[in-house]
């Protein structure tokens, strides 16, 4: 289950070196968007797959730019929550095991 | 002049008489333009076409597109006897209405992901709907099988305002 060949590993490798600051947000929200573009959700289990759902949710509602998220302030995240949220996902898949 | 008194106040009244069917034949076709209904023209000319309780309550609902001269849905927080805001997101989803607007955000991953507008408004249409009523942002699904592009795409929109706030390239499988 904790194998770093598990199709998990493929979001959550980085999404820890955005959590250490060694990935921009913008490349995090790209690399998650090409792998469900790639059919990742279909290899995972139905739990963590409802996981990586909800993140690339919240990764596609941050806008980094203020002036963008003014369109939609309830809607569009910044940074901080954006933060929030990747932390949320991690800690959840490090509970279950990965 | 005082014996033409009379005269002139019946010559008036006859006047005024006489304008009042002109006047209820404007505002009945002010009434049938706004409820979208045609009738002929004698029957704009009734004084009883006032609408009734139930034409009004489902006329709430709606708001009036002079470009296309019909009513669209209204956009915009309405809560009514029978309505709520989440009556009125429906509404605005199943009627006819103007085109969506696109936020910046949306826009761009639009065109970074290349999805058209096309994709996003058979996604509105036709994709399952997630709705949360305390920001109006509803989530709508189109899985690849239901999609005429074969595309998966997921569109988040503020269903209060109309507005596309983002777009998800879901694949093609």
């Amino acid at each position: 289950m904790t194998s770093p060949d598990s199709p998990i590993m493929r979001v959550v490798v980085p999404v820890r070196s955005y959590l250490e600051g060694q990935l921009p947000a913008p490349q995090l929200v790209r690399m998650v968007d090409d792998l469900v573009s790639d059919d990742l959700l279909s290899e995972l289990e139905p739990q963590v797959a409802t996981l990586v759902d909800e993140l690339q949710l919240a990764l596609a509602l941050y806008a980094p730019d203020k002036v963008s998220r003014r369109e939609e302030p309830r809607i569009l995240i910044g940074p901080f929550d954006l933060l929030t949220e990747v932390r949320k996902f991690d800690e959840r898949v490090r509970l279950m095991g990965y | 002049m005082r014996r033409f008194l009379p005269l002139l106040t019946l010559l008036l009244g006859v006047t005024l008489l006489a304008a009042e069917p002109a006047s209820a034949a404007v505002a009945a076709q002010a009434e049938n333009r706004a409820s979208g209904s045609v009738t002929d023209p004698g029957h704009r000319i009734s004084t009883k076409a006032r609408l009734s309780a139930e034409a009004i309550r489902k006329n709430a609902a709606l708001a009036y597109d002079f470009a296309s001269d019909s009513p669209v849905a209204a956009r915009g927080g309405l809560k009514n006897g029978s309505g709520s805001i989440d009556d009125a997101a429906n509404a605005a989803r199943t009627q006819p209405h103007r085109p969506d607007t696109v936020s910046t955000h949306a826009q761009g991953r639009m065109e970074s992901r290349g999805i058209s507008y096309g994709s996003v408004q058979e996604a509105i249409r036709n994709g399952t709907r997630t709705f949360d009523p305390a920001t109006g942002k509803a989530v709508y699904d189109l899985p690849a099988s239901a999609s005429s592009t074969g595309r998966a795409v997921r569109v988040i929109r503020n269903d209060v305002t109309g507005n596309i706030v983002s777009v998800i390239d879901r694949g093609s499988r």
